[in-house]
């Protein structure tokens, strides 16, 4: 993700955050900027000073290839979305 | 003596022409631009109601041809949504998705994202708010 404020969280959990995909940056031709501090969460059901459990940071998500295995699947003649789910869920949502 | 103030009032108007001139000048660009910067494009902008997607179990993309638009995706499962195109975006609006992948490219304005429960999002936006409706959702926000 790449966002020029501060997300705001309500009633949610398991929430993962990770910086804007690079290699899909590049392929679609938008600027992206660098070092985005992405703890500047706001939780609204987390007054507290320690960390909100609703949410946490992983700082490197996907790596290019599977980024680019995706968009190679996207490309092709019949694109699957039950394959595209499988690659991405498997290695993202943890 | 009338004849005699009309003969030095040339003067005086010539001098004060210049330092009008000078003052009056930018005021009148000012009044012509609201009249003239009527912009159509915007007006089509508003007029936008945008796009919704909404089906299950499916590839969808959107069109390289689309005007910077609201995206709604709503009430779906198992679907794959390639917003990459075009470059720009205007709104997004999630609600009510299971089991999606959602790339898109840049949002100028906020990403809404309401009730998703084990989705992946790449996303570039202003703002981004999430709520769900109960508290046993997984989502990663790339």
């Amino acid at each position: 993700m790449s966002c020029s404020s501060r997300p705001v969280l309500e009633n949610s959990s398991g929430i993962v955050f990770s910086e804007y995909p690079s290699f899909i940056a590049r392929k679609v031709g938008i600027e992206i900027e660098d070092g985005q501090d992405l703890e500047m969460v706001e939780d609204f059901n987390w007054l507290r000073k320690e960390h909100s459990p609703n949410w946490r940071t992983v700082k490197n998500g996907m790596d290019g290839d599977t980024w680019s295995s995706l968009l190679t699947m996207m490309e092709g003649t019949s694109p699957s979305s039950d394959q595209m789910l499988e690659l991405v869920l498997k290695t993202s949502v943890n | 003596m009338l004849a005699a103030k009309t003969k030095y009032v040339p003067k005086q108007k010539f001098n004060f022409k210049s330092r009008t001139k000078a003052a009056e000048s930018p005021t009148p660009p000012a009044t012509e631009v609201p009249t003239t910067v009527v912009p159509p494009v915007a007006a089509d902008i508003l007029k936008d109601e945008g796009v919704t997607f909404s089906t299950s179990n499916a590839y969808l993309k959107t069109s390289p041809d689309l005007h910077v638009s609201n995206i709604k995706l709503l009430s779906m499962s198992n679907s794959v949504l390639n917003l990459l195109e075009p470059r720009r975006h205007a709104t997004l609006q999630v609600k009510d998705l299971e089991r999606c992948l959602i790339l898109t490219s840049s949002f100028d304005g906020s990403a809404h994202l309401t009730n998703l429960r084990n989705c992946v999002i790449v996303l570039k936006c202003h703002q981004v708010c999430s709520s769900q409706r109960d508290l046993l959702t997984r989502v990663s926000i790339t």
